[in-house]
């Protein structure tokens, strides 16, 4: 187990220069570009997937949103591939970083808000009141809803750094565990191990779960605006 | 998000077409008025003077002409005093 149980979230450098670009762009070699009309195994599903993730995600769309084709399928694709990725031993998961996170979540939150704005002034500054507010809450409701608006992108940040993190740090104190009590009684290993495997069964998903719930709430945000 | 508006069901007069919480026109204005009333108390609470009334006239007799006659009456004073004291 690690000295610090927060080594493995620090930026990581090697020889003295930070490759955590290199560890950022690294997913990309996973999802090769087509280049043929019947391709190989691994393009043939990924463009599978991506179709059935893709009509899901903009069913719910107009013409203007689906403009946002490619920047949602591209978002889910990297979170998705990048938690997944950061479950290997050892390896460094950029979703974890708050900074990576923020720099997503305020780009994308952003577009859709200046979006609505600028093609829907007025549903977007009514949306800032709820229909058939009584006339003495209508300052308060407003304030309220101006400041959840706010806190969407935080929220979007904030849910996958948490979720990220605490799944691997979760990883981290079992696995001591497990190591720890081997010597000490080894049935209770054995099932502090079981507990240990369940719990990466469930990061598998949740590595899956947050790249859906980070990409569909964008989405919903943009057919709020759109 | 809610479904269509249907802004044709509602028939308001007077002030309430311009301003309430069921036709987006009229949603709109309260939205906008809410912002301008919190843009005005913030304007006023910085434009307010920050001094109290004692402080104001003590300021106001400070730069009063007969102040400055009596400040420059009292420094003249001093210099005789000094000139004396040294001869």
């Amino acid at each position: 187990m690690n000295e610090n149980l927060f080594a493995s979230f620090a930026a990581p450098s090697m020889m003295g220069l930070p490759i955590v670009v290199l560890i950022v762009m690294f997913p990309s070699i996973l999802f090769p570009t087509p280049s043929r009309l019947i391709n190989n195994r691994l393009i043939s599903i990924q463009q599978w997937l991506i179709q059935l993730t893709s009509k899901q995600l903009l069913a719910i769309h107009n013409q203007k949103g689906r403009t946002w084709a490619l920047m949602l399928m591209s978002l889910i694709l990297f979170i998705g591939s990048t938690n997944l990725l950061g479950l290997l031993p050892h390896s460094f998961t950029p979703t974890t970083q708050l900074s990576m996170n923020l720099g997503m979540a305020i780009p994308l939150w952003a577009g859709t808000v200046i979006t609505g704005f600028r093609y829907k002034t007025k549903a977007s500054l009514a949306h800032f009141l709820p229909q058939g507010t009584p006339l003495p809450l209508i300052p308060m409701l407003v304030v309220i809803e101006t400041i959840s608006l706010f806190i969407q992108p935080m929220a979007l940040a904030v849910r996958l750094t948490a979720n990220i993190t605490a799944g691997h740090l979760l990883i981290h104190l079992i696995g001591g565990a497990t190591l720890a009590l081997i010597n000490i009684s080894a049935t209770t290993a054995f099932i502090t191990f079981i507990i240990l495997i369940l719990l990466t069964i469930l990061e598998f998903a949740v590595a899956l779960i947050q790249a859906y719930v980070f990409t569909l709430l964008v989405s919903l945000y943009l057919h709020d605006n759109t | 998000m809610a479904g269509p508006e249907t802004d044709a069901q509602f028939h308001f007069t007077g002030i309430k077409k311009y301003f309430n919480s069921y036709i987006l026109t009229g949603r709109m204005n309260c939205v906008l008025a809410t912002y301008g009333g919190i843009a005005l108390m913030i304007l006023y609470f910085k434009l307010r003077s920050k001094k109290t009334p004692a402080m104001k006239a003590t300021l106001t007799w400070t730069s009063s002409v007969k102040f400055r006659c009596l400040e420059k009456l009292m420094s003249t004073h001093h210099a005789i005093l000094n000139l004396y004291n040294k001869l």
